[in-house]
């Protein structure tokens, strides 16, 4: 079973990190709170209210944004439309999701990308075009799957700062990450997940100190 | 600058110029004005069948169904209720809008090969049932209009009348896609194309969405029906490997003098 006994809850405003060896479920994780897959046993609740059957795009409209970690944007749409696309969902007219669309690309810093096709993004621009795309739902939660992982150091700073904004924004995050230091510094509390299962769940320092997490990532002797 | 949304002006300015040059073909090639029907026929429904095959990457080999359903309710209505063939176009739109939904609605939910092949299934069953139901359809044989009244105090069976209605069909048709491309539905459907898992993750319903991009797809016809050239469903059908042989009198496909009946 790829996920199994896993139980946590994120309180608003909180940034949550899910950490775990490769392999561990944490993708898994998110798809099935995010409704790309369906889960074969256990409940999930978002703001009271269950959401265990619903479908992808549900979970969507009640305010729970996701980004990928094989990334996909639509890459023959510009980026101001792949936002765009997102942004309909909140703004039907025209002119207001054009409006939002804009906003949120001014955030992410791809407002001078607007025009150009998604693909012709950097790995760095499409990751942003990611969280973007997720942004123009107004997420309540937003579910950020390694959008640091693989970018250079000063991308990952911009990048890290973004993500503090959009938690300043009242928007609560979950996050995977691999890079440690990233995930440390920028999460109020970390999960931790191994084989399926949820092995450790505190603040940075405590997880950091915990047995089992180095256990796990490093093994035993 | 303002970002690109939607089609660019140069795909727009080209459409343009391609329709003004068709509106001179019936004056430089009076001797091939079938072809030139066809031809016409053909880009209209081509373009209806990219809003679902273009835009939601869906692959419908099964277009034939609707093209039969609206040109049988039609020639039935114009021949046995001797209703004006407008209304009878109406009505056909209506009938094939009816199946479209229904279709729709079961297959929708399937993506990629299962999709083309469940098109084709239906497309494989209707067509069984029109060529083995002969006392409405006329079976293999197919039915044929004896002639059409005036219509705005046009000739329905002239090639030239013919083939400036298959141009306004195609107006039509292009502008509809121009617009919807660059509205709202049309992102969705484009976005569905793209990644369906993405587009789900914004909001996006596919079934929801792929019912109306098929129901667009008939609504259209209407034009067609109106031109009475039934020959020309009928070779769509056939390219599509589901065809109504029915729906093929000959007094379409010949330059065969107008009013003529049929096979």
């Amino acid at each position: 079973m790829a996920v199994n006994e896993v139980e946590f809850t994120a309180a608003e405003g909180e940034i949550v990190g899910l950490i775990g060896p490769n392999g561990a479920g944490k993708t898994t994780f998110f798809n099935l709170v995010s409704g790309a897959l369906r889960v074969s046993g256990g409940r999930i609740f978002f703001r009271g209210r269950e959401i265990t059957h619903a479908p992808a795009y549900r979970r969507a409209e009640l305010g729970i944004g996701r980004t990928f970690q094989v990334m996909k944007p639509f890459p023959r749409l510009t980026v101001m439309e792949n936002v765009l696309v997102g942004a309909f969902l909140r703004h039907p007219s025209r002119r207001a999701a054009e409006g939002w669309a804009a906003e949120i690309l001014e955030m992410m810093g791809l407002s001078e990308f607007a025009a150009a096709s998604a693909r012709a993004l950097t790995t760095a621009g499409r990751k942003r075009l990611e969280i973007a795309r997720a942004l123009a739902l107004n997420p309540t939660l937003l579910l950020l799957d390694e959008v640091v992982a693989g970018l250079n150091p000063v991308e990952a700073e911009g990048t890290v700062e973004l993500i503090r904004r959009i938690r300043d924004r009242g928007t609560t995050i979950i996050m995977v990450e691999h890079i440690m230091r990233v995930i440390m510094g920028l999460s109020d509390r970390i999960v931790v997940l191994t084989h399926g299962r949820k092995i450790a769940e505190g603040t940075p320092p405590q997880v950091a100190s915990n047995p089992d997490v180095i256990n796990a990532y490093l093994g035993t002797h | 600058m303002r970002p690109r949304i939607g089609p660019g002006t140069s795909s727009l300015t080209g459409a343009l110029v391609l329709l003004a040059l068709l509106a001179f073909y019936p004056a430089a090639f009076p001797s091939f004005m079938t072809l030139g029907v066809t031809i016409v026929l053909f880009a209209a429904m081509a373009t209806a069948w990219d809003v679902l095959g273009g835009w939601t990457g869906q692959l419908s080999l099964g277009h034939a169904v609707f093209v039969g359903i609206g040109a049988y309710a039609m020639a039935l209505l114009v021949l046995r209720n001797g209703a004006a063939p407008w209304w009878g176009a109406m009505v056909g739109v209506g009938a094939s809008v009816a199946v479209a939904a229904m279709w729709g609605g079961v297959t929708f939910r399937l993506r990629g090969p299962y999709f083309a092949l469940a098109s084709i299934a239906v497309a494989e069953m209707t067509r069984i049932v029109a060529n083995n139901w002969a006392r409405l359809t006329g079976g293999a044989e197919g039915i044929s209009l004896p002639g059409l009244p005036r219509f705005l105090g046009l000739d329905l069976f002239s090639r030239q009348v013919e083939f400036y209605m298959a141009l306004v069909l195609l107006s039509l048709a292009l502008v509809v896609a121009w617009w919807l491309q660059r509205s709202r539905f049309g992102y969705h459907l484009q976005a569905i194309r793209e990644d369906e898992d993405a587009a789900m993750a914004l909001g996006i319903n596919p079934t929801r969405e792929c019912g109306p991009s098929l129901r667009v797809l008939r609504s259209r016809r209407w034009g067609d029906h109106c031109t009475g050239s039934f020959s020309d469903f009928s070779s769509l059908a056939e390219c599509s490997a589901s065809t109504f042989r029915s729906s093929s009198p000959s007094w379409l496909t010949s330059e065969a003098p107008a009013h003529s009946s049929a096979p």
